[in-house]
């Protein structure tokens, strides 16, 4: 089983607070971008490997690809981040057995199901059950755009 | 200081953070050097706020607004700071402990603009449901203006004038030797301020060109313009000796074969008014909501207008869907206003391929991978090389400082606006693809950092200020000054070193820049009380 260093829920995945703030806090050298249309989409997949960092290796994977990569063997010296861009994909992951023991909510863009949840995050009413449940199944979630704000529990965030 | 005074520094706090500052705005106004050299202007003693400014833009020299997440507001920080420093008549290091705690409360006016925005987007929605191209600015910039200005005049004003006027009685009320332990500590907050900047650029090849820029000015005594000179110099040979500036791959010539016309539908002023109105533009309604979602509609705008002048509800249905969530950074960034307008072009002429989800995605495909470049070689690398380069000119009042930054900095930016916007334009998505893909970028941010390192290294010296002030009695009523008799004569500067890379290792640890300033601040006090520290 591989080591996950952060997982984050985030739709605009590689930018600024992860490069910037975020790579800087926790040194990673590889990003786990899971996501279902991403790694048939070869335009978009050439512009994430080459906008990461440098030392930085991007892995892009559909569901069922990005579970086998989790449940493979952990290299020594490997530090995953872990980016999606919807609530689901963690929960698919915690259901399918990768342990996550925390997520960290970055951001999501609003869109017409979806409605703020907080400053930078829209969500729709789906989305908003999705992160109750992986709160239930023990994951802990917080809302944190940069390592220097202070993480909400997003408990405290649903139940206002 | 005079009402006169007060209302132009709270003018000049709102200029700061407006959207009047021609797209560079945020890298030249808000930086405590300049709006500290302006601030000076305005109280009749620019080179006094000129080295309040530089003192104070130390502690965010590494600071990056990224993604609507403020840290701290330096342009309150820096325009109050310094306005305190001249009419308080302290000095920059006593001006800089006050300027801080100043910073954190202007977030406060940040997170309050981000969230009430959301408004505006409302307002714009009804104008594009209308397709009113010419009014939007109604929606993007005038409400929110207004109320940036309300929000942002007010607190400056009132913190500045009455502030300004208690300062003094303040100081007196703390007496010397209070006054003595601000200055020690406001010395050693600029440790905080390199550390951070380091904890982007400190890695690999730099390291050693960090020691050998503080070396430089502590043995060799260079001054701040050598030292730039040398650095750059010494860069070039770097990166020319290990091989790094030599491949010359740059764009595949298939990017340009595209054989796809622009300028068709499209004249060239309509292009230049709509690169305009994103310059001027793209934060003016900056909300948790859409982000620039507002402002990327009003620089679609002359586009849409010249497609279709006389198709109301065409202009509707464009500008509905240029009004979408987006957030980039604005510089490098262009490329995707630009693609969106060749998009737009292609799609008047009756290209069915370029469906609105195609639009959609490449947009929303784009806007995060090159803001993490622009945020990293803006914000993580150029400005503050820039800013330290030139606030290492302006340690002694040096009005070159806080212009020449103005200037090479402003015209960085407007170029990579330009260039990035008519890459998108007239190249298109391949080419965007292309320069990704050229390692032209880790070059520019490599040669950046090394340089960076040299610069803060020699900065180190000059701006960060701790002493031992231990004196041992040595037989007739003689002192050893541990400071000035035995450290200075071994490496001068030495505890300003070790005092910066200790904050390095903090913040590299995960220490977080409040906690490690908040320690900074309890060492000063302790040491500065004791007279441990001089």
């Amino acid at each position: 089983m591989k080591d996950i260093t952060l997982a984050r829920i985030d739709d605009r995945l590689i930018h600024g607070q992860v490069v910037a703030f975020w790579a800087n806090e926790k040194p990673i050298n590889k990003i786990l971008i899971i996501d279902d249309d991403l790694p048939s989409d070869a335009f978009m997949s050439r512009v994430y490997r080459a906008s990461a960092p440098s030392g930085v290796e991007v892995i892009l994977k559909n569901c069922t690809d990005g579970f086998s990569f989790l449940k493979g063997e952990a290299e020594s010296n490997e530090r995953i981040l872990l980016l999606v861009k919807v609530p689901e994909r963690i929960e698919e992951l915690i259901d399918s057995g990768i342990p996550l023991k925390k997520v960290v909510l970055g951001g999501m863009g609003s869109n017409d199901k979806r409605r703020t949840f907080n400053r930078n995050v829209s969500a729709s009413a789906d989305e908003i059950a999705c992160f109750k449940r992986i709160i239930e199944k023990g994951t802990e979630m917080v809302y944190q755009m940069i390592p220097s704000d202070k993480p909400v529990p997003l408990q405290t965030i649903i139940s206002q | 200081m005079t009402i006169i005074q007060a209302v132009l520094i709270a003018l000049l706090y709102y200029m700061c953070n407006s959207t009047w500052g021609l797209g560079v705005g945020w890298w030249t106004l808000m930086r405590p050097l300049v709006s500290g050299f302006l601030t000076g202007i305005i109280l009749g003693d620019p080179v006094a706020g000129t080295i309040a400014g530089a003192q104070i833009n130390v502690l965010y020299l590494g600071w990056i607004g990224a993604g609507g997440a403020l840290p701290s507001d330096i342009a309150l920080a820096g325009v109050v700071g310094t306005a305190f420093a001249i009419t308080g008549g302290i000095d920059a290091n006593t001006a800089m402990a006050l300027a801080v705690p100043v910073g954190l409360l202007g977030s406060v006016i940040w997170i309050v603009k981000m969230t009430l925005n959301t408004a505006y987007v409302r307002v714009a929605e009804k104008l594009a449901a209308n397709g009113d191209t010419k009014r939007f600015w109604i929606a993007d910039v005038a409400l929110p203006q207004i109320m940036l200005f309300i929000f942002s005049f007010i607190p400056a004003f009132v913190l500045v004038y009455w502030g300004s006027e208690h300062i003094q009685s303040i100081l007196q009320f703390m007496g010397d030797s209070v006054v003595g332990v601000l200055a020690v500590v406001g010395g050693m907050l600029p440790a905080v301020g390199i550390a951070l900047t380091l904890k982007s650029i400190f890695k690999g090849q730099s390291v050693l060109f960090f020691f050998l820029g503080f070396l430089l000015v502590q043995y060799f005594g260079l001054d701040m313009i050598s030292v730039g000179f040398l650095s750059a110099v010494l860069t070039l040979l770097y990166m020319q000796l290990a091989g790094l500036s030599t491949s010359k791959e740059g764009i595949r010539p298939e990017a340009f074969a595209h054989g796809e016309k622009r300028y068709v539908l499209l004249d060239k002023r309509t292009i230049f008014r709509s690169w305009l109105n994103w310059i001027m533009f793209n934060q003016a309604n900056y909300n948790y909501e859409r982000m620039q979602g507002t402002g990327f509609c009003h620089s679609m705008a002359p586009i849409i207008d010249r497609l279709y002048p006389n198709d109301r509800e065409k202009r509707a249905e464009r500008m509905k869907l240029q009004m979408q969530f987006f957030n980039t950074e604005p510089q490098w960034g262009a490329c995707i206003i630009g693609l969106t307008a060749a998009f737009e072009e292609k799609k008047a002429q009756g290209y069915e391929d370029i469906s609105d989800e195609t639009i959609a995605s490449t947009k929303a495909g784009l806007m995060g991978p090159l803001a993490g470049i622009g945020d990293t070689i803006d914000g993580g690398v150029i400005t503050p090389l820039l800013l330290s380069l030139f606030i290492g000119m302006a340690t002694n009042g040096n009005l070159l400082g806080p212009i020449a930054y103005l200037i090479v900095e402003a015209s960085f930016m407007w170029s990579i606006y330009w260039f990035s916007y008519k890459l998108g334009y007239e190249k298109g998505s391949e080419a965007i693809l292309a320069f990704l893909e050229s390692g032209r970028i880790n070059q520019l941010i490599l040669g950046a950092s090394i340089m960076g390192c040299t610069v803060l290294g020699a900065l180190v010296g000059n701006f960060v200020t701790v002493s031992l002030g231990i004196n041992i009695p040595v037989g007739t009523g003689e002192l050893f000054n541990l400071q000035s008799q035995l450290l200075d004569t071994i490496l001068p500067g030495s505890l300003p070193l070790l005092l910066t890379l200790g904050c390095y290792f903090l913040l590299k640890k995960g220490w977080s820049s409040v906690k490690t300033i908040l320690l900074v601040v309890a060492v000063g006090l302790i040491g500065g009380l004791s007279g441990i520290l001089a």
